[in-house]
């Protein structure tokens, strides 16, 4: 196991899990989602490949309403 | 055709509608179908692990153009990340800059705002700035490469109407981009009385997504918009101290 941060709270995690894993075992969809590691925003076509490492600070972003 | 051109995109409406405190945000389709608006604002935040909500931008129809705010955003750099984030996202070029953290009356940073605006015109960005209306802080985001400038009739959400309307009326009258009132606009009268002063377009949020029909009154605040452009295109706004009769006043009827 790992321990990552994700939305400013701590988790632990898989070794070697990718994004995709990540939103899976969060029951979140890939599409409606933005994901940042260490404040660097990921490609979505990343999502598989990127993996992620221990202290990793993840945020999880959607868009929701505003004026 | 009366256009509205911001950044390289032209637009018939002239209502900004905005997506925050609808109940039912199906409502949203139906408002924008009613009232012909044809950009729309949203805002981003982190998920909420626990209870994670729908993406907004399911609720919005391909063809309307996204205005990502940068709301939550305290200084230029955190309004910076914010307008990298939704580009990256795929919202498009189209930023609304909202740098606030007074949180009693919402006010804006004009300062921050002048420093985002410049970073994020200079990376291809169409930017809109939300400011308290300030002629002197018009001039300097027109020469940081503001694509329009956003001042407010009153605090966010207030309802309150143009309470900032002299200062308004100034940057109307020397801005070379176009000037959208944003924020405050609570009655169709409101934004007609923004267009009849030459406004080129008002944001709407509170007013429409809080109404008991959210549709119908987009379609309100849009035929006033289009009532208080007409007039304003057409000088419709001598006035006088004194009556002036409708009939000659000669060749009365002997009675």
């Amino acid at each position: 196991m790992i321990s990552i941060k994700i939305n400013n709270r701590d988790k632990q995690i898989e070794e070697n899990s990718s994004i995709n894993a990540l939103l899976e075992f969060l029951d979140l969809k890939p599409s409606s989602v933005i994901v940042e590691v260490n404040l660097n925003i990921i490609k979505k076509d990343r999502y598989d490949k990127f993996i992620l490492k221990d202290e990793d600070n993840v945020e999880i972003i959607t868009f929701m309403g505003g004026g | 055709m009366d256009i509205l051109k911001i950044g390289n995109k032209e637009f018939s409406s002239r209502l900004l509608s905005g997506t925050g405190k609808f109940r039912d945000k199906n409502d949203i389709k139906k408002m924008l179908e009613k009232s012909g608006s044809q950009i729309i604002t949203v805002a981003l935040r982190r998920v909420n692990l626990e209870n994670p909500i729908d993406n907004i931008l399911n609720y919005i129809p391909k063809h309307i153009t996204l205005l990502p705010n940068t709301s939550g955003a305290r200084n230029a750099k955190e309004a910076i990340r914010i307008a990298h984030i939704a580009r990256v996202a795929g919202c498009g070029d189209f930023i609304k800059i909202e740098v606030i953290h007074d949180a009693k009356y919402l006010m804006p940073d004009n300062e921050e705002t002048i420093k985002a605006t410049k970073a994020l015109a200079n990376d291809g960005f169409i930017v809109l700035p939300y400011i308290l209306p300030d002629i002197v802080t018009c001039k300097k985001l027109e020469d940081a490469g503001a694509s329009a400038v956003m001042p407010l009739g009153s605090p966010i959400g207030s309802n309150a109407g143009l309470q900032t309307k002299s200062l308004i009326e100034m940057i109307i009258e020397n801005s070379n981009i176009p000037v959208i009132v944003d924020a405050g606009i609570g009655l169709p009268s409101h934004a007609a009385q923004a267009m009849e002063m030459g406004a080129d377009a008002v944001l709407i949020n509170t007013a429409i997504a809080t109404a008991s029909s959210p549709a119908l009154a987009a379609r309100a605040f849009s035929l006033a918009i289009e009532a208080g452009r007409t007039a304003y295109l057409l000088k419709l706004q001598e006035q006088s101290k004194y009556a002036n009769a409708s009939s000659p006043l000669t060749g009365f009827l002997n009675l």
